[in-house]
């Protein structure tokens, strides 16, 4: 069943085009990787998922409702839920309220107890949950990731998009991560991730999509996908260069 | 439940002062328990968003001003209504179109709206009516101004406790620290903002109003004075505007300290102030109590 429907995306800043006519489908329960070299638009498709930037033209569909333009905050009202490349906490706010936010005002709106168990369960995900008053301005920023993960968790959405969340961690922490994200999908989320690590992309995505320039120049399996010749060309080579 | 017990025994104290005072000192209870309303009624808004308003007088004005405008045509209770009325209707009109506006050109508009509407009053007075200056003759004692004025002090720190265990405190709070993981929460910014800043708007209305017949005589400059914005903000700032009892810590000792100075100093009163303004904003915009706590736990991290 297709979770989320992408039709020619496009998005303009100026005369620069970040997003061009960008189409794909997304089904429920599917982890998929998007990939592509620095500044090819991935971030920013994202952003346009997710009601952070308005689309210049395209047709977001998401379970069948047409979320073209939308807020960002109706869209995560409606299942969406996301991280950010920079990690943004609340930085004033404790670990418990931090999560407890879009438990409160994202799809289910839940208050009173209810709230702070669901906060509670999503910081032990993480495994945070030792420090539920802590100030998050407080945090290591690998705690921050945690947190924010933690914070995308709470609002049980049903497409989760994450943006390079297991860039900066040391290989320790890192197949700590992608265990993590591995044991979320035995839980039916949908998931996009912008990841610019191998070795989490093959461990976790069956099938991946490669931006360069704004525009989609692969979707396939991870497999196929990773060896084709204008992949390796616009993406790997650059990598295997730096 | 003791912390409840003791503010009804304050504010059954407070109420029953009157009697024991003079004149004088009424006239400065008055003046301070209208402070701590203003100041907390600023932090409603402000105090959790961080959208600084200097819009205070703008509606302190405007409430007086409909009290001079209403006060020989209509009761009292139902002049006070009307007031209450304007400032809700103006408050939803100026949060509808600035509160969009990014931190400091909402500090520039807010300022700006007190000498927009004084200006339109003046206008309209000089031009349409034929009179500027109102005289407000009510049989409203000085007793009864500092109870109503003590009675909406008391209304609004009870909305905002009220309002920090809801979901409205919670969205406030997220909207302080960033509006960009607010939207991607959930949290529609416009009405959260706009429902906060009518609340807090209609409340400085009211104090204006209450206040009003303090004055006697009525105009334009003497009811939009930029020094009543500016005040509010020092004191609810210095107080520490994100806490429930913080505008009050700061309007107290403050407005004294004012009171004191604005008769020793009067050349160089308006100096000080815009010197203590600047200070605030830039040194303690978290407040003089969480600076200096902030302080202790940093000695305290120091030599543990
Ligand atoms: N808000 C914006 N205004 C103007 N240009 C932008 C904006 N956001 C992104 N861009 C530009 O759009 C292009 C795509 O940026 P984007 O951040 O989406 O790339 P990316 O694939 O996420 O890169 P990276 O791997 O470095 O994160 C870049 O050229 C960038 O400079
Ligand atoms: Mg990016």
């Amino acid at each position: 069943m297709t979770m989320l429907h992408v039709t020619r995306a496009r998005k303009s800043f100026g005369g620069l085009v970040a997003v061009n006519d960008v189409s794909f489908d997304v089904a429920g329960g599917e982890i998929l990787g998007l990939l592509g070299p620095n500044g090819s638009g991935k971030t920013t498709l994202l952003n346009l998922i997710s009601g952070a930037l308005a689309p210049t033209a395209g047709r977001f569909v998401l379970n069948g409702q047409d979320m073209t333009g939308q807020r960002a905050d109706i869209i995560a009202r409606q299942g969406i839920a996301r991280t950010f490349q920079l990690v943004r906490i609340l930085p004033s706010l404790t670990l418990l309220e931090n999560v407890m936010v879009p438990a409160a005002f994202g799809p289910a709106r839940l208050w009173g107890e209810a709230v702070v168990s669901v906060a509670r369960e999503a910081l032990e995900q993480v495994g945070l949950s030792d420090r539920l008053s802590a100030t998050a301005g407080d945090l290591t920023y690998l705690d921050q990731k945690r947190l924010e993960l933690a914070r995308a968790l709470a609002a049980r959405p049903r497409l989760l998009l994450l943006d390079e969340w297991l860039a900066g961690l040391n290989p320790t922490e890192l197949r700590d991560g992608i265990a993590l994200i591995q044991s979320l999908s035995t839980t039916g989320i949908t998931i996009i991730m912008v990841e610019h690590i191998m070795e989490a992309v093959r461990a976790l995505c069956p099938r991946c999509l490669v931006m360069n320039s704004g525009t989609l120049i692969a979707d396939g399996p991870t497999q196929a996908v990773l060896s084709d010749r204008h992949v390796i060309a616009a993406y790997l080579g650059e990598v295997e260069h730096a | 439940m003791s912390r409840i017990a003791l503010a009804v025994v304050t504010v059954v104290l407070l109420a029953a002062i009157p009697g024991y005072l003079s004149d004088y000192s009424l006239g400065l209870m008055i003046g301070l328990v209208t402070y701590v309303t203003l100041a907390s009624a600023w932090a409603l808004f402000s105090g959790h968003t961080r959208y600084v308003s200097l819009a205070t007088v703008a509606f302190y004005g405007s409430g007086a001003y409909t009290v001079a405008v209403l006060n020989e045509s209509l009761p009292y209770p139902l002049v006070l209504l009307c007031a209450g009325l304007i400032g809700f209707l103006l408050a939803l009109i100026v949060g509808l179109s600035t509160l969009r506006l990014a931190g400091i050109y909402f500090v520039i508009f807010s300022f700006g709206l007190a000498e927009l509407i004084r200006q339109l009053i003046t206008w309209y007075e000089v031009n349409v009516t034929g009179t500027l200056g109102r005289y407000i003759f009510l049989d409203v004692t000085a007793r009864g101004i500092y109870w109503q004025m003590l009675a909406l002090a008391v209304f609004t720190i009870g909305l905002s406790a009220w309002i920090g265990r809801h979901r409205l405190g919670l969205a406030l709070k997220v909207i302080g620290d960033d509006e960009m993981v607010a939207a991607h929460s959930g949290i529609d910014l416009s009405r959260t903002k706009l429902i906060a800043f009518t609340l807090s708007s209609t409340i400085i209305t009211l104090a204006g109003a209450i206040a009003s017949p303090r004055w006697t005589y009525v105009e334009p400059s003497l009811v939009f004075n930029p020094t009543v914005s500016f005040l509010t903000v020092i004191m609810a700032l210095l107080g520490g505007a994100n806490r429930l009892w913080g505008p009050l810590m700061g309007a107290v000792p403050l407005f004294l300290l004012f009171e004191w100075l604005s008769v020793s100093f009067p050349d160089t009163y308006p100096v000080i102030l815009g010197l203590m303004f600047i200070a605030v904003v830039f040194l303690f915009p978290q407040g003089l109590l969480s600076s200096a706590e902030a302080f202790r736990n940093r000695l305290k991290g120091g030599t543990a």
